[in-house]
């Protein structure tokens, strides 16, 4: 699954959020996108997946243009995401959160649903016990018959991860996993993203903690007002005085 | 004929306008649309008809009471049943379904204190039609334009020229920098809410001479008020105005012209197309 | 553990208890005013099993169910008074026009959001029921249609009363079957959290669309039986406050949940009977309790007791241990 981010722009009104950002996807990696805050990190995922279609440029996936698909029809393709601020079904229970993400793996049509149809209830067992899986690989099993909303947001966190791994995608991409988590959370979420990548699922990751991106990273994009800045493997990035004259500057 | 219409479809436009003006200032302060609007109306209308025909009250004695009770109910409404929800961060719905059950509340309510049987009004217009420019109106016309228009300048003149108004206008625009400013938003809503029940007890103090007052008169006016601003662009108090006058226009002209049996069935086709086509409303939006 | 075996018991003991019931309700031989009441419990219970569709699990709000109700009777005694159809075929009808009619208007419709929905719908619904009022030349207008025939066959209470209850019985089991499947967790997704939805791979406008041609199709079955029951039926059934009144008592009873519609359609037939000294004061007390339950209970009482339920079962559960941690995962990363 190679994703090609092609010459991809973004306004907003008079704002331009992306300008010509280009990258190849390496499948099988995991790639980080770091960047001050305003880069456009979020924007390139939104274009990516769909909830905000570039204006300019294209997203190919295996050759395939998908920028001007719908969100549900990128995922449908295998892209799953995560959001900035964890988007959790709060009513439902941590596994009915899980569920949602096998939707497309373990949905009927609507007849065999209304009529509560053998198969539909296989289906629904074996997605049962698979959403019982991603919730061991995250931890919180034990949790499963809790309400979404009353978990602590850490936790909130790693459902939101589970649930996107859950959708078995072969492109998985993380908006900020590590904000709001301390040290021991992040320890752990790291963690599990190189397990992650070990499923051999392709891992983009946007991060503002740098420990997290250096350590865990194969390969780095800088975004800085909505350009590319640099590229490159975590060592060069970490020396590269474009990048430090990124950051310096923007804490000055 | 013509004549006749706009000048009957300008009249009714005021009273969707102080019915959509109503909602737009309570939406501004408290993200809030009030379906029961129309039954704010109602309290005016019903009250007024106790004051006016009951106690022989002088009109504009009469009105102010009328306004006065409507007002009060509206700030029991916000203070009891819609500001817990507000500060519960309840989602939006359920604010618009509790606006749903104060509406059969106050309908109800207003069944068990008048009964259901519709109740004349006075009023201090005369029956007998003026002859203005070789056009005949009806006095009770001219009545409710010239109150309507007096009512929202005086509105005009209290937001944008005195510092309640100034302030009733801050947390319309942003609610936090308004606290941050030491206004107390709280009071604000409250404000914004006696404000709105006060315009519309107006609208029915001034509707009921026409179409007798019950419990009954206030849902369907209300649903057109807001129907009416969402026409004009929902949240701009112009665009409510204006409308007001546009749907009330337009009506009356279908009705005059097209079928009058049908006139609400044509509106609120006309509400559904703008609602596809254009959300935002028919005019240029400003906010 | 007693409390699984008694919860298993009540899970599988009330069903079947309330089966026996109905089964038997027409047996046990009393006034013809309680079976009148059973009927149109099972026409009401219709009506808000398909609100609870679209609004209560799909939280999109719609204030169009009475009109969708009165174009199912309407149609459905027009085709057989006027134009002598067969019964089933004029309940097929019956079905049928508000289910085109959500389907055509229901995508953009549903589009909007919010208090924009609030108002299209109450368009919608409006729209009808003027319809219904003012096409005099077919409706008859406020007079109503009358003397609707139903076969022979049905003419007995007993017989009518299995039909209506027949089919209120599948529609349960139907919303149970979807409650309980990625469809109904879809709809759940949807009101919850629109774009987390999206992101899973699901599409929003589809999945409404459907909620809202079964909230119609469930109304115009409903609108159907209602039209055959008391074989008359006037405009003054199907405005706007009728349709207040059914989302007042899916909220009341619990919105998006099956006991939640039993509890709502059982206040709403029965709370005017209950009320009847104080005839003028029923829809006050609906009202009222509407606002209460908004306020302090707002998931209504079968919702807040499943919420309470689970939160127990849920704390039962992690009783034994402390708050878990994340396992440590093995393989550090480089």
């Amino acid at each position: 699954m190679r994703l090609h981010v092609e010459n991809v722009s973004k306004t907003f009104g008079g704002v331009v959020a992306l300008s010509a950002v280009s990258a190849q996807i390496q499948p099988g990696w995991i790639t980080s996108i770091i960047g001050p805050n305003g880069a456009g990190k979020t924007t390139l995922i939104d274009a990516i997946t769909g909830f905000s279609p570039p204006t300019g440029g294209r997203v190919l996936l295996d050759g395939r243009p998908i920028h001007t698909l719908p969100p549900h029809r990128v995922a449908a393709l295998g892209i799953s995401r995560t959001f900035q601020t964890a988007l959790l079904f709060e009513e439902m229970t941590v596994l009915e959160n899980v569920l949602v993400g096998q939707h497309r793996s373990i949905r009927s049509g609507f007849w065999p649903s209304a009529g509560g149809l053998p198969a539909v209830r296989a289906r629904e067992r074996r997605g049962r016990a698979e959403a019982l899986a991603c919730l061991q690989l995250v931890g919180l099993e034990r949790l499963a018959a809790f309400r979404a909303g009353s978990l602590p947001y850490g936790k909130k966190r790693l459902l939101e991860l589970a649930r996107a791994i859950a959708s078995h995608p072969d492109l998985l991409l993380l908006d900020e996993p590590a904000a709001g988590l301390n040290t021991e959370e992040t320890a752990v979420l790291a963690g599990m993203i190189a397990r992650i990548k070990g499923m051999g699922i392709t891992v983009v990751l946007v991060e503002h903690d740098m420990s997290l991106v250096m350590s865990i990273s194969d390969h780095i994009l800088v975004l800085n007002f909505g350009r590319r800045l640099a590229e490159g493997p975590p060592h060069e990035i970490r020396r590269d005085p474009r990048v430090i004259e990124a950051y310096l500057g923007e804490e000055g | 004929m013509f004549d006749q219409l706009v000048i009957a479809g300008i009249a009714t436009g005021c009273i969707y306008a102080l019915l959509a003006l109503g909602m737009t200032i309570i939406f501004n302060s408290s993200s809030l649309v009030n379906l029961a609007q129309g039954e704010l109306l109602m309290a005016g209308g019903l009250s007024y008809v106790s004051f006016a025909a009951g106690q022989k009250l002088s009109f504009a004695l009469a009105l102010i009471l009328a306004m006065a009770c409507a007002a009060w109910v509206a700030m029991l409404a916000e203070g009891l049943a819609l500001r817990p929800l507000r500060v519960a961060n309840a989602p939006i719905v359920n604010a618009i379904v509790m606006t749903i059950g104060l509406s059969m509340v106050f309908k109800s309510g207003g069944e068990v204190v008048w009964g259901k049987t519709p109740l004349p009004a006075p009023s201090p217009a005369s029956t007998t039609a003026l002859w203005i420019g070789g056009i005949s109106i009806a006095p009770q016309n001219l009545l409710i334009v010239v109150s309507a228009v007096l009512a929202m300048g005086i509105f005009w003149f209290f937001f944008d020229h005195t510092l309640i108004g100034r302030a009733l206008q801050a947390v319309s625009t942003n609610r936090e920098a308004a606290w941050i400013m030491g206004i107390n938003a709280d009071r604000m809503v409250l404000l914004a809410f006696a404000l709105s029940g006060a315009l519309s007890a107006l609208a029915g103090v001034l509707v009921a001479p026409i179409t007798a007052a019950a419990p009954t008169m206030g849902t369907m006016l209300g649903l057109k008020g807001f129907s009416a601003a969402i026409i004009g662009g929902f949240g701009s108090l112009w665009g409510a105005v204006a409308g007001g006058i546009l749907l009330g226009l337009s009506e009356s002209l279908t009705a005059g012209y097209v079928s009058s049996g049908f006139s609400t069935f044509i509106s609120f086709g006309l509400v559904l197309l703008v609602l596809f086509l254009k959300p935002a409303g028919l005019l240029p939006t400003r906010r | 553990m007693a409390g699984r075996r008694v919860r298993r018991t009540v899970r599988v003991g009330g069903p079947v208890l309330a089966l026996l019931f109905l089964a038997a309700f027409p047996l046990l031989g009393l006034k013809p005013y309680f079976s009148q009441l059973m009927d149109m419990l099972g026409i009401v219970l219709l009506l808000i099993l398909g609100l609870n569709l679209i609004f209560g699990y799909a939280g999109q709000i719609s204030i169009a169910q009475a009109g969708f109700f009165g174009l199912g009777a309407y149609t459905a005694a027009l085709l057989q008074a006027k134009l002598g159809w067969p019964f089933p075929l004029a309940v097929l009808a019956g079905v049928a026009s508000p289910s085109l009619l959500a389907a055509v208007l229901g995508t953009p419709i549903l589009r909007l959001k919010g208090y924009y929905l609030a108002l299209a719908t109450i368009g919608l619904g409006t729209m009808v029921y003027e319809a219904l009022e003012q096409w005099q030349d077919l409706t008859g207008g406020p007079i109503g249609v009358m003397g609707i025939q139903r076969p022979p066959a049905l003419d007995g209470e007993a017989l009518y009363y299995y039909l209506i209850w027949g089919l209120a019985v599948l529609a349960f089991l139907m919303v149970r079957n979807l409650d309980r499947c990625a469809v109904g967790r879809a709809w759940v997704a949807i009101r919850e959290n629109e774009r987390a939805a999206a992101a899973m791979g699901i599409d929003a406008a589809r999945y409404k669309l459907l909620a809202f041609v079964l909230s119609a199709a469930l109304a115009g079955l409903a609108g159907g039986l209602y039209a055959f029951l008391n074989r008359y039926i006037s405009p003054d059934s199907f405005g706007l406050n009728y349709s207040m009144i059914l989302i007042a008592s899916m909220i009341i009873g619990g919105a998006g949940t099956l006991g939640g519609a039993l509890i709502g359609s059982g206040l709403l037939v029965l709370l005017p009977e209950l009320t009847q000294a104080f005839a003028d004061y029923h829809l006050l007390v609906f009202g009222a309790i509407l606002v209460l339950v908004l306020r302090f209970l707002p998931r209504g009482a079968w919702g807040s007791l499943r919420r309470h339920v689970a939160d127990h079962r849920a704390g039962e559960a992690t009783a034994a241990s402390p708050t878990p941690e994340p396992q440590a995962l093995a393989g550090t990363p480089r």
